[in-house]
């Protein structure tokens, strides 16, 4: 007999350290370990690592690990607020759609549905296409290619509650409608919000790398994980392990992400959170 | 009872208890004991989560894990039930003692034939199965139970059929191999009040046709009573009243069952504006209590001024007048028998 | 079926029409045109203004959209603006190879998450199942282009058991073709595998749950039966939309791929004309997505139909 609630929540524990660890790592590192991200030494190029070089050089003799620390402040910057970008314009087309149903939800749900076939890689490419490649672009795009996600679910949690008594009361005592979405419906479906936002974070951090790993992401001399793996990539056969190395970080950070999120969601479920309980 | 006769089904002490925490338990059907003799109609009445229905699974061996039954003694046609293996309690299944489903369209898988899944039983059950022959009964079931147009039902997915038709659907299903015993688990409560009463006497019919034992499982007393023989009240896990349905009916003995009964819409009553319904909801069964299940309840606890005895011992079930068992305290104390409504107007001597 | 087939075929209609205007419109949002763009501010103005009128850009907007989406449905994509080649031939030279990465993939991965999908949700909570979810809770956490990287060092670099990348054409050296296919199909296979087991896992116990599943356990049906009949036929219908979405999916993860395997498919083409935009390219090539993106999920609804009565009859 297992008890999922209580290993969800640890498992979540874990991520959250881990996810801790590497926020300060970005926030202090830069900082501790004092060595510009961006200063070229050409004698000391592909450097093994080294007392000097933690992590050794790139290709630029740039320290690795300087440039490691400076990208997961980039990659994590651009990851929240593309977390934070999808979240409010997927509630506010998936609320919109959702409360007033009629021909808007009609059509809202079509284009939302016709954007959820895409994966997210390629709406995210396409935005690329249209804005040039950069840091603000690299956010508009991750957060474009998951808003119809985000939007279908809040648009379905939001159906679900519409018509609940509590907010037909509220409708009957002519409350606004703006007033009804703040007080009845958005704490409604905040639970779904928030899982929701937290599974964007690991997909937001794959994306990122991916874009990057394509060119199309951060361009240099910015370092994000993206552009550092897009680096690797021809550097791959002569330095493999220092090839690997963004890419590691960015599965670390995605699996811890992944971890608080599966937490969130055991622990907003209640048919994982209390099983075997069933009589 | 019939204690010259080995009975059909003999039930002893039966218990199925889950876990509550690592190192706890509690008992959704605890120290049951019935007997259901060859062509008798046991009608087993409580409301939902009274255990009625793991009763029923456990007496097939369904009962989902992590649930443990035991029992002094589950014996059917003389054979020990938990002492056989799971292949060949499985054989049983089915085929000597045969299950009709509450929701008969949750019941039938969607994207399977009617017939052709009705057909498996026959199917699994079979040494040399063969499909013909098997489709074959299953239009003679189909037939026996006045399902319209059986060769096109046959072929019908159950989404397609009206709810009373996939109630016989699943009846003709039990029908299949001609078990002793049918367990039918509130065979009507998702039908009309006119398909009601098809099923009910149906099930009445195939009883005096073939000769089968049924145990008839519902939460409304007035549902059972139309054709059972006996009738067995359940609450809390525990059984609280049973004896002969005339007898029941007309005197129950346990305060619970006098609540059911003014609870039930009976057949000959009025419709009154507001229906009585038994205030209170049954208690968890996960805390351990050593009194009396139904006291939260009771009305006679409550006339009483809460007597100790209720509250420091469970009651067992004794015998009460007219071959029936209940399980109170206060049977004996001349209540005045008088049935539906006379504990809500509280006419206590 | 077929009236549902030929409503669901009439449907997809004005989503590709709707396709067709984001392809289109989506990529022009931003002032200015492609040969702005290209020649940026270095651009002789004449020169400018004679390459505008050539492609056809100083036209208004609406009208190049008709006559774009006129030619596009001849298969005619017009010149790439970087190379001067026709688009046309030049998707249709790489779209074999696309082809044939995301269909060794999907073997791949189906031979891996449908099997190991039904064996963990057919004993949920058991060793099997804790071991493949723990496996692919790790799995969905690393980037294909990732695996591939540590395929590459490891198969290539230190085993020296396969190229780290490459393409022979099948018809002109079958052995070299599948040899090469071999590794960038596994990774795409492998890293998409963990999404796939996962929905099928959660579909298998969904349905395990579903009361005709213990009715079937309560009528005596034998273990198999139920395991095969009954659950895993119920779980089917849903799996062909899971598949549906999940070729999506491959077809998106074949863009690293390609990239880091050097495999010559569509999205080397792809990424190349957003980087240096080309925009007719860059249009084709969403169009053509897109469009292969309906059709796959047409299919799989179309199959989910054929194998769910309750959609069927509807």
């Amino acid at each position: 007999m297992t008890f999922p609630a209580s290993s969800q929540s640890l498992d979540a524990r874990i991520g959250v350290g881990i996810l801790g660890l590497i926020v300060v790592a970005a926030v202090a590192g830069p900082v501790l370990i004092g060595i510009d991200p961006n200063s070229i030494d050409v004698t000391a190029r592909m450097q093994s690592p080294s007392a000097e070089h933690l992590l050794g050089t790139d290709s630029l003799g740039r320290d690795l690990l300087a440039r490691l620390l400076q990208g997961a402040r980039v990659s994590l910057m651009i990851c929240l607020a593309a977390v934070t970008l999808a979240t409010l314009i997927g509630s506010l087309i998936g609320i919109v759609s959702g409360y007033i149903g009629g021909v808007v939800d009609l059509f809202a749900a079509r284009l939302i549905d016709l954007f959820f076939a895409i994966p997210t890689l390629l709406v995210a490419i396409a935005v690329v296409a249209a804005l040039g490649p950069s840091i603000l672009t690299t956010i508009v795009a991750i957060a474009t290619a998951y808003s119809p996600t985000y939007a279908r679910v809040i648009r379905g949690a939001v159906v679900s509650v519409r018509d609940r008594p509590f907010v037909e009361s509220s409708r009957v005592a002519g409350a606004s409608t703006s007033r009804i979405l703040r007080l009845d419906i958005v704490p409604a479906i905040r639970p779904v919000m928030i899982v929701q936002s937290t599974a964007l974070v690991g997909a937001a951090l794959i994306d990122e790398a991916a874009l990057g790993f394509l060119g199309l992401g951060v361009q240099p001399p910015t370092s994000s994980w993206g552009s550092l793996l897009s680096a690797s990539r021809d550097v791959l056969l002569f330095h493999p392990g220092l090839a690997l190395i963004p890419g590691l970080a960015v599965v670390v950070t995605v699996i811890a992400s992944n971890l608080i999120g599966e937490g969130i969601r055991a622990a907003g479920d209640p048919r994982l959170a209390q099983r075997g309980a069933e009589a | 009872m019939r204690s010259e006769i080995e009975p059909l089904l003999r039930v002893r002490d039966l218990s199925v208890t889950f876990p509550a925490a690592p190192d706890r338990t509690y008992a959704v059907v605890e120290r049951v004991s019935f007997d259901v003799g060859r062509g008798e109609i046991v009608g087993l009445v409580g409301e939902s989560g009274s255990g009625k229905s793991m009763s029923l699974l456990s007496i097939l061996g369904a009962v989902p894990r992590p649930g443990l039954v035991s029992a002094t003694s589950l014996s059917f046609e003389g054979r020990d039930l938990l002492a056989l293996s799971e292949p060949a309690r499985r054989e049983l299944r089915g085929s000597r003692i045969a299950l009709i489903p509450a929701d008969a369209l949750g019941a039938l898988d969607p994207v399977l034939r009617v017939g052709e899944q009705t057909a498996d039983v026959i199917v699994d059950h079979d040494a040399q199965p063969r499909r013909s022959i098997a489709t074959a009964r299953v239009l003679e079931a189909f037939r026996e139970v006045s399902l319209p147009n059986p060769k096109s039902r046959f072929r019908s997915y159950p989404h397609q059929l009206s709810g009373g038709m996939q109630q016989r659907v699943v009846i003709a299903a039990g029908l299949l191999l001609t078990p002793d015993l049918l367990l039918a688990d509130e065979p009507t409560t998702a039908l009309d009040a006119t398909i009601q009463a098809q099923v009910l006497r149906l099930l009445a019919s195939i009883r005096e046709t073939r000769g089968v034992s049924i145990i008839l499982v519902s939460h409304d007393l007035a549902t059972v009573a139309m054709i059972s023989d006996r009738i067995l009240v359940m609450y809390a896990a525990r059984i609280v009243e049973s004896g002969p349905t005339l007898a029941v009916m007309s005197a129950p003995a346990h305060p619970y069952t006098r609540a059911l009964l003014a609870a039930a819409p009976t057949l000959d009553r009025e419709i009154t504006t507001t229906l009585p319904t038994i205030p209170g909801a049954p208690p968890d069964l996960r805390v351990s209590d050593q009194g009396c299940r139904f006291r939260a309840r009771c009305p006679v606890f409550e006339f009483l001024g809460a007597p100790s005895e209720c509250v420091s011992s469970d009651p067992p079930l004794r015998p009460v007048a007219d071959g029936r068992l209940a399980a109170c305290h206060h049977v004996d104390e001349g209540f005045p028998v008088v049935g539906a409504g006379t504990l809500a107007s509280g006419s206590l001597p | 079926m077929l009236r549902y087939a030929a409503i669901r075929i009439a449907t997809t209609v004005p989503l590709l029409v709707a396709l067709s205007v984001i392809a289109f419109f989506g990529i022009r949002l931003l002032p200015g045109d492609p040969i702005g763009a290209m020649l940026g501010i270095a651009g002789n103005p004449e020169l400018v203004d004679k390459l505008r009128h050539r492609y056809g850009f100083d036209l208004p907007l609406l009208q190049q959209y008709v006559i774009w989406l006129a030619a596009a449905l001849r298969g005619d994509f017009g010149v790439s603006v970087s190379s001067q080649q026709e688009i046309g031939p030049l998707i249709a030279q790489r779209f074999p190879a696309t082809i044939e990465l995301m269909l060794a993939s999907f073997l791949i991965a189906v031979g891996i998450a449908i099997p190991g999908g039904i064996v963990a949700g057919m004993n949920e909570g058991g060793r099997i199942d804790r071991t493949l979810s723990l496996l692919s809770f790790i799995g969905l956490g690393i980037p294909s282009f990732f695996l591939g990287m540590l395929f590459i060092v490891v198969f290539s670099l230190w085993l020296r058991v396969v190229p780290a990348g490459g393409y022979q054409a099948f018809a002109a050296d079958p052995v070299e073709n599948l040899r090469l296919l071999l590794m960038p199909a596994a990774v795409m296979g492998i890293a998409s595998a963990p999404y796939l087991l996962r929905l099928t896992r959660s579909e298998v116990i969904s349905i395990r749950r579903e009361p005709f599943v213990a009715y079937a356990f309560a009528r005596g049906l034998r273990a198999r039966t139920i395991q095969v009949r009954y659950i895993l036929r119920a779980a089917l219908p849903a799996l062909m939309s899971v598949l549906g979405l999940y070729i999506g999916l491959l077809l998106a993860g074949s863009i690293t791929i390609e990239i880091l395997f050097t495999w010559p498919g569509m999205a080397r083409l792809f990424v190349g004309a957003v980087a240096q935009r080309d925009y007719a390219i860059v249009q084709a090539l969403i169009l053509l997505y897109g469009c292969l993106f309906v059709v796959i999920n047409l299919a799989a609804e179309l199959a989910q139909a054929a194998l769910d009565p309750r959609v069927r009859l509807r």
